[in-house]
């Protein structure tokens, strides 16, 4: 059944958890440094030159339909 | 234009009046609050089950999602907006993580992945913990009005992407289990958890996917999604917990009170009157729902509570006629067996003229079983009063140690025709053993049954007998090299009918209530009564303390 102890816990798991967190907070760490301690970002002030993250979506769409059409 | 952005202070980083949509509080407090309640119960209920570790996982993440979503609804500072949007990231694919990783445990019916599999998914996190800092993630900040918004990048469109995945991965990992359990339960419940977590990691993709692509980066829409998150992990958890032993009602409840608190808690965030009605509004929608379960399940409670105390009442009185019947039953074949007793001894005392040589064997033998017999009778019965308080004490002084040396001096000869060495000793700085209490029961139940245990599971070796006088208590003891006692049985020692394991290989006629009957007695004057032994094959020594 499910929810019952499960002792699976071996060591290879552990060091992967202990890795996976390290890089989770050393990447939210870095982010730290960069937005906050150096406020190293780009800032838009012009509305024209705001990039739409759909235009991501449409540029993927129309970089690969092509290949299909072929 | 940003020169006219007027933004208020946030205290505590996520109250202001920079929250324009009406329902960020009463979603994003709902959330965290409901799901880390959830997850936390669920994970204190076995913290050492998997899924359960898993569940808490899931909750924490989601619950640091509403947070960080809040944080950044709230805050006046752009460079608070761009860290926690971007740091947002690897927390929100976390959640797809880990409820991926909650139905696989389930697909795999409790047991965890492989470290390979673990390895895959964590893969698809390598450009995002690479990338969260850069600008692949988030390409700025948006300052051209004043909803302080990030602009997102590529690596954002990557993450949805891998929700997806991982949503489709779940869902077949899933469906190809459903069809190959052949247990219904474990088939309900994998059905249950996997749906309920498919649900909502849909529902919270199509929450981002709709804004980005469809409502013109709108994130005033983004507020709905979380709705169903508390509901989910609620469902979630109840899967969970329900084919386990645990107090699923208590939960639910605790779930429901909470939910309802977070939501009248919300309102003390907002500001604006007519924001209020809205969220009034819901409230009274959840109130009335969550109102009516609770009745109902108060209700329930209530009837089945009623129909426990009548089949309570019932059974006290099945008790009851039972006992009355083992009453009349006891007593009738103590009369009988009594009646034999007398025969056989009147047939042994030679009332009936010189028995046949051949005769005599077979009549003492039956003159002892019929004793046998007659006292398992009266110890049932005994004990029977003493569980139901109808046992009377006639106490008075008297002296422990005659009582002590006449039974040892009774026991002697059986011990001896069994090889056993039976010695008595009383310590005469203790003297003199006056003691106020029912001689007889103490004589009869208590010292006499010590030593006929001991004499009955001594195979061979000696018994000694002693009784001393210390720190203001007497303290009869009867120690033997008999057969020992494990740990096991020492448990049920004193328990009414409680037999050692392989006692009654030993001693056939052991009913398993001589000890409960001393133990009753003892304490009926004060004292204790115990048992020490290192183990089976070590012997035993059993300790009465009585205050002097």
């Amino acid at each position: 059944m499910v929810g019952v102890d499960k002792k699976n816990a071996n060591m290879g798991t552990k060091i992967f958890f202990a890795v996976f967190f390290m890089a989770m907070f050393m990447s939210i760490g870095l982010t730290y440094y960069h937005t906050i301690v150096r406020q190293d970002y780009a800032v838009f002030t012009d509305t024209d030159a705001v990039p739409n993250p759909a235009d991501f979506f449409a540029y993927l769409v129309n970089t690969v339909t092509p290949y299909f059409q072929k | 234009m940003s020169a006219l952005c007027t933004w208020d202070p946030a205290y505590l980083l996520f109250v202001s009046d920079n929250v324009y949509a009406p329902l960020v509080y009463y979603s994003h407090i709902s959330a965290f609050i409901v799901s880390l309640l959830i997850g936390l119960l669920v994970f204190l209920s076995n913290p050492r089950a998997l899924a359960n570790r898993v569940l808490f996982a899931l909750a924490t993440f989601f619950a640091m999602w509403a947070f960080f979503d809040l944080v950044i609804w709230a805050t006046e500072k752009p460079s608070y907006v761009m860290f926690f949007w971007a740091s947002i990231v690897p927390i929100e694919l976390s959640i797809y993580a880990s409820g991926l990783y909650l139905v696989s445990i389930f697909a795999n019916r409790g047991k965890d992945i492989s470290l390979a599999q673990k390895l895959i998914i964590a893969a698809f996190f390598v450009p995002i913990f690479l990338l969260a800092h850069t600008s692949y993630n988030l390409l700025g900040f948006d300052y051209s009005n004043c909803d302080r918004n990030a602009i997102e990048g590529p690596l954002i469109q990557y993450m949805y992407i891998v929700e997806l995945l991982f949503i489709g991965w779940a869902a077949i990992i899933a469906s190809r289990a459903y069809h190959r359990f052949t247990d219904r339960i474990e088939r309900r419940q994998l059905l249950l958890v996997s749906l309920g977590t498919i649900l909502m990691l849909l529902l919270f993709t199509s929450g981002n996917l709709i804004v980005t692509y469809f409502l013109d980066v709108d994130w005033s829409y983004d507020q709905y999604k979380l709705f169903g998150m508390p509901l989910f992990v609620a469902f979630v958890a109840y899967s969970i917990v329900k084919l386990k032993t645990f107090n699923v009602k208590l939960i639910a409840a605790q779930a429901l009170v909470a939910a309802l608190a977070t939501s009248v808690l919300s309102l003390l965030f907002v500001r604006k009157i007519e924001d209020i009605r809205i969220i009034a509004g819901i409230t009274f929608v959840f109130v009335c729902i969550l109102g009516f379960i609770l009745a109902r399940s108060v209700k329930r409670e209530i009837e089945q509570r009623e129909r426990i105390e009548a089949l309570a009442l019932e059974l006290r009185e099945t008790n009851e006629r039972q006992e009355g019947l083992l009453h009349f039953i006891g007593h009738e074949v103590k009369g009988y067996l009594t009646k034999a007793s007398g025969a056989f001894s009147s047939l042994v005392e030679g009332d009936f003229g010189k028995l046949p040589e051949e005769l005599v064997p077979f009549v003492e033998r039956s003159l002892a079983q019929s004793r046998d017999g007659a006292l398992s009778v009266e110890n049932i019965l005994t004990a029977s009063n003493q569980k139901n308080g109808r046992v009377s004490y006639t106490k008075a002084a008297f002296n422990l140690k005659e009582v002590a040396e006449a039974i040892v001096s009774k026991a002697g000869s059986t011990a001896r025709e069994k090889g056993l060495a039976i010695s008595f000793s009383a310590d005469e700085a203790g003297a003199p053993y006056t003691f106020n209490g029912d001689k007889g029961k103490i004589g009869d139940n208590v010292f006499r049954n010590l030593i006929d245990n001991s004499v009955n599971y001594t195979p061979s070796g000696s018994i000694n007998v002693s009784l001393k006088k210390e720190n203001n208590k007497f303290i009869f003891a009867v120690k033997d090299t008999g057969i020992g006692i494990n740990d096991e049985d020492k448990k049920r020692l004193f328990t009414e009918g409680g037999h050692g394991k392989d006692s009654q290989k030993v001693n056939v006629h052991s009913t398993g209530y001589g000890l409960y009957i001393a133990k009753n007695i003892v304490e009926a004057h004060g004292g204790t009564i115990r048992a020490e032994s290192d183990g089976a094959s070590k012997g035993s020594t059993f300790i009465v303390e009585f205050p002097a």
